[in-house]
């Protein structure tokens, strides 16, 4: 074993990317008369193929006032059209064995559906007739909002740590969109008009703002061909707005505590502003990751959960948006622990990279998750048409998708550093604590209500009533 | 493709003219279909073949040749799981298997999570009641590393004290945010009350009062009387070829002794009872979770086929009956869904759901009118015909990657069932009728012998429960030392 260990070192050093880990993705990307944008990708290793429409609007095109709208067509877009039966999109697909389904984020709406491979005709019908038809009026407004009002309860009023998503996002964010999540306000859902609605529709939900992708037993002739005859005649619409505000950079530490009723374990979260989602210093970042929490070897895990027995679950992620990041390295408190004692280490691991980056063997450990990861991502149809949407919508640049694997396999100690220094300034750090509520605090705060205690309380947090409901490309 | 864009080019144009932009009405042209296009269902796939031998110690090696890319992953199944946790540790099977690289004879668990990280590999174990499983995860390049691994943790594990501990502590913390979801009580409830005391009526993971009884001599124990290697397998799957594996399996595995596999003595599965609602007090809940069910029947029994049918019809999709009742006409929920499950032992019916506080007995209503349906509206054609080629159609898309042909391999094994079995099963699925149906859900079904749980605001849904059925209010087990 040691022979091999020496040998894949060998390899790293000689920066020679592992055999066999990265293959080219062969794609085509086209663009109708009418704007929309057709990316397929041929893979005859079974016969069945990935459809995927990527409108290119989400919760953070919505206005601050009508929060929820890119989640609600999530929902109208299955009601039909006249053509079309309230659960026939679903029915029809389903009668072949197809999987139909949809997702919100912050940047992007995707409808998707996995179907045996001669079925394009009727997916490609099903979605081009509600791109171009489709029905919004009060009554299937008014159901589907008591739907999302129900999993509104379920995924944020009613689970522990239900609200937090939403309570980070607007600590987070001041002023850019992204300070509220995609599953939307209820108050705001309870004001709209189906007008209002119709109008998003006719802005966002048009060929120019898509991006139809294909993955699968297909010929891309075929398909082209296909996408014309089914899309090719819906009118272009005018070029959708886009959000041009930028959060302001933080140019002095930001903390918070946040109160949790249903959660019984603290969190610690410390997190930066970063780089969108196509921004070069990714890399960088994603290797940090690894290294910091790729696996129980990672150093956070190891020091916090393994060595100090401090934490529950710990490690660090970045949140690649389309106009903005986050990074954040945090845990999950044991009980018992003081989150404070967190925190405290989680600055020692922090100012260690900075002061020190990472260790040759930790970036060679790095290099090979990433080559494993490269190889496993193109495991199935779904999982590629999803790498191909995201990189033509949010990252703006479908060649990312050959681009990644070799930028990646080049980032360096010192890009680490750099990077590290660049964005993990202690000026621009915002900590966010998480403390549960106890049975003692809220029989203590019943009665300091009772007896006009409670008035000189710390102020809450700024807090709507919504989560992140899906992360984007978690 | 050039022609195409020209012509739409010229409506585009023509559309422009006529004064028609986004948003009015758009009239598709004539190429542009009225109705679905159809193209016929493909032909239904066959499981891809699956090589199998047997080593002198009586482990099976099953591998799934499928090189589209450099991956390979090997499952090892040993059919000793929760069902043998003693009553008051649940969760001992799997917190051993969960534990299996914390520590061997050869590494520490540092040492292995270095290694295992290091090359990029997978490794992890889970223990459910009938089975443990440890997967190994690898590029092809790093395969035989990759069973090194795996035998040297199944094989050697030491459950070190400190990493016992850690471990549990670790696992009874997350416990503790499970346990203040309204979804984790209503199942573990139902579990409960459908199966009694008989081992499928604890969870497998356990609960953060069965974990913390826990001892690391309990792991060694359970290691030493039942991993071993007569009566397991091991699934390869992915860029690995029959022999090559068979091979490897021998190398690290072939002079593992073979011991003497303890028999499991469960108690009796309650018979099932009048029907009564059980009302689990969460009084910070702002939604009410729902359970509706009752035992059911083996995965080997007859019934497994016209359940299938039965299932897609009452719960089984976005367009089911459950699912356009409670959800789609009265607006109730988000979701609701539902069918019969089965085992080694006898699964059972539940239907799931969830919905404001104000509306609980209106969706439980919902929830109990559907089922009453089944025995007594037989499918119509079209949901019979939709259930069929669904299940055709899954069967063949589900076949994409080897992992996912490895697990449908597993349960033929698992359940003792012909090679070609799939087959045949689907052949029965498209030659059940209606009444077929019917007459499987008045067998199977019992309205006046259901299991009904419900996890919410007591204070606020109590009464209008107690119009549906007779309720009892449960306090939740151990639920004091939440704070």
């Amino acid at each position: 074993m040691k022979a091999r260990h020496i040998l894949a070192v060998g390899i790293g050093l000689l920066g020679v990317p592992l055999a066999s880990a990265a293959s080219r993705w062969e794609h085509t990307d086209e663009t109708l008369d009418n704007g929309l944008r057709v990316i397929v990708m041929e893979d005859h290793s079974a016969p069945i193929a990935a459809v995927q429409v990527w409108y290119h609007v989400g919760s953070k095109d919505e206005n601050p006032e009508r929060q929820g709208f890119a989640h609600m067509f999530e929902h109208m877009m299955f009601r039909g059209t006249d053509r079309i039966g309230p659960e026939d999109h679903f029915k029809y697909l389903r009668r072949f064995g197809g999987v139909v389904n949809g997702y919100t984020a912050f940047d992007q709406t995707v409808y998707i559906q996995e179907v045996p491979s001669n079925q394009i005709d009727l997916t490609f019908w099903l979605e081009a007739e509600r791109m171009a038809n489709l029905k919004i009026n009060d009554d299937y407004f008014h159901e589907e909002r008591d739907v999302v009002k129900e999993e509104y309860r379920l995924r944020v009023s009613d689970p522990p740590y239900g609200t937090l998503a939403e309570k980070a996002l607007a600590f987070a964010f001041t002023k850019h969109p992204y300070r509220w999540s995609p599953i939307g306000n209820l108050d705001h859902l309870n004001a709209t008009t189906t007008d209002e609605l119709r109008e998003f529709f006719n802005t966002y939900y048009v060929p120019n703002n898509a991006v139809l992708v294909v993955v699968g037993d297909v010929v891309t002739s075929e398909i082209l061909a296909k996408a014309g005859r089914y899309f090719g005649w819906i009118p272009r619409a005018d070029h959708p707005p886009r959000i041009t505000l930028r959060e302001p950079k933080v140019t002095e530490p930001r903390r918070t505590t946040v109160s949790e009723k249903k959660g019984p374990l603290a969190l610690v979260a410390v997190g930066y502003h970063v780089v969108p989602a196509n921004h070069p210093d990714r890399h960088a970042l994603a290797i940090i990751d690894n290294v910091l929490s790729g696996g129980e070897s990672g150093r956070v895990y190891k020091k916090l959960v393994k060595d100090l027995e401090l934490a529950v679950v710990a490690g660090s992620g970045t949140f690649l948006l389309e106009q903005d990041g986050l990074w954040v390295i945090g845990a999950v408190v044991k009980l018992g622990v003081e989150p404070e004692k967190i925190e405290a280490a989680i600055i020692e691991e922090l100012d260690a990279l900075l002061a020190e980056g990472v260790t040759e063997k930790e970036l060679q450990k790095a290099r090979n998750q990433v080559a494993a990861k490269a190889v496993r991502e193109k495991a199935t149809v779904a999982g590629k048409a999803r790498k191909l949407g995201y990189a033509a919508v949010v990252q703006g640049d479908v060649d990312q998708v050959n681009k990644e694997y070799d930028d990646l396999m080049k980032v360096s100690r010192q890009d680490v550093l750099r990077v590290a220094h660049t964005y993990f300034n202690p000026q621009a750090r915002m900590t966010l604590l998480v403390k549960p509520v106890s049975v003692k605090d809220r029989i203590r705060g019943f009665f300091d209500k009772l007896t006009g205690k409670d008035k000189p309380k710390t102020k809450k947090p700024d807090s709507t009533e919504n989560p992140s409901r899906k992360d984007p490309e978690k | 493709m050039r022609r195409v864009k020209r012509a739409a080019s010229v409506l585009v144009v023509l559309f422009a003219l006529t004064g028609v932009s986004q948003g009015g009405p758009v009239t598709p042209p004539a190429d542009f279909p009225d109705q679905p296009p159809q193209a016929p269902p493909l032909k239904p796939s066959s499981l891809p073949s699956a090589y199998s031998q047997s080593l002198d110690n009586g482990l099976e090696v099953v591998v799934i040749s499928n090189d589209e890319i450099p991956w390979v992953s090997a499952t090892w199944y040993l059919l000793a799981g929760a069902k043998f946790d003693p009553p008051d540790k649940s969760g001992l099977a799997n917190t051993t298997a969960q534990l299996l690289h914390q520590g061997t004879q050869k590494h520490t668990a540092d040492e292995l999570a270095e290694l295992l990280d290091y090359y990029a590999i997978k490794l992890g174990g889970s223990a459910c009641q009938e089975a443990t499983s440890v997967s190994v995860g690898s590029l092809a390049k790093d395969v035989d590393l990759a069973v090194g691994f795996l035998a040297e943790v199944v094989r050697t594990p030491v459950f070190p004290e400190r990493e016992f501990k850690r471990h549990v502590a670790q696992l009874v913390n997350v416990m503790k945010i499970e346990e203040a979801d309204g979804k984790y009580w209503a199942d573990r409830e139902f579990r409960k009350r459908v199966y009694g005391r008989h081992y499928l009526g604890r969870r497998s993971s356990g609960t953060s009062e069965s974990m913390s009884n826990l001892q690391q001599q309990d792991s060694v124990e359970f290691h030493r009387r039942h991993y071993m290697p007569n009566g397991s397998m091991l699934i390869f799957s992915g860029a690995i070829e029959a022999q090559a594996a068979v091979k490897l399996a021998q190398k690290y595995l072939g002079d593992w002794q073979p011991g003497q596999m303890p028999v499991c003595e469960a108690g009796p599965i309650p018979e099932r009872q009048a029907t009564r609602i059980y009302l689990v007090d969460r009084p910070d809940a702002t939604q009410s979770q729902i359970r509706v069910g009752q035992l059911g029947f083996r995965r080997t029994d007859p019934e497994y086929v016209p359940a299938q049918i039965f299932n897609q019809v009452f719960g089984g999709s976005l367009s089911s009956r459950l699912n356009s009742k409670v959800r789609i006409e009265e607006g109730l929920t988000y979701g609701a869904h539902g069918g019969f499950t089965a085992g080694k032992e006898p699964g059972r019916l539940a239907a799931r759901t969830f919905t404001k506080n104000e509306s609980t007995a209106e969706a439980l209503k919902a929830v109990l009118s559907v089922l009453e349906s089944m025995p007594t509206e037989p499918p119509t054609e079209e949901e019979l015909s939709d259930s069929q080629s669904y299940l055709t159609g899954r069967f063949g898309l589900s076949l994409e990657t080897p992992q996912q042909v490895a697990a449908k391999v597993f349960d033929l094994k698992f359940y003792g069932l012909p090679d070609d079995y799939y087959e045949t099963y689907l052949q029965e699925i498209n030659r059940l009728r209606a009444s077929a149906i019917t007459s499987f859900a008045q067998k199977a079904v019992d309205m006046s012998k259901l299991t009904i749980v419900i996890v919410g605001n007591a204070a606020e849904v109590r009464d209008q429960l107690e119009e549906i059925a007779p309720v009892t209010v449960v306090q939740r087990e151990g639920e004091k030392s939440i704070d």
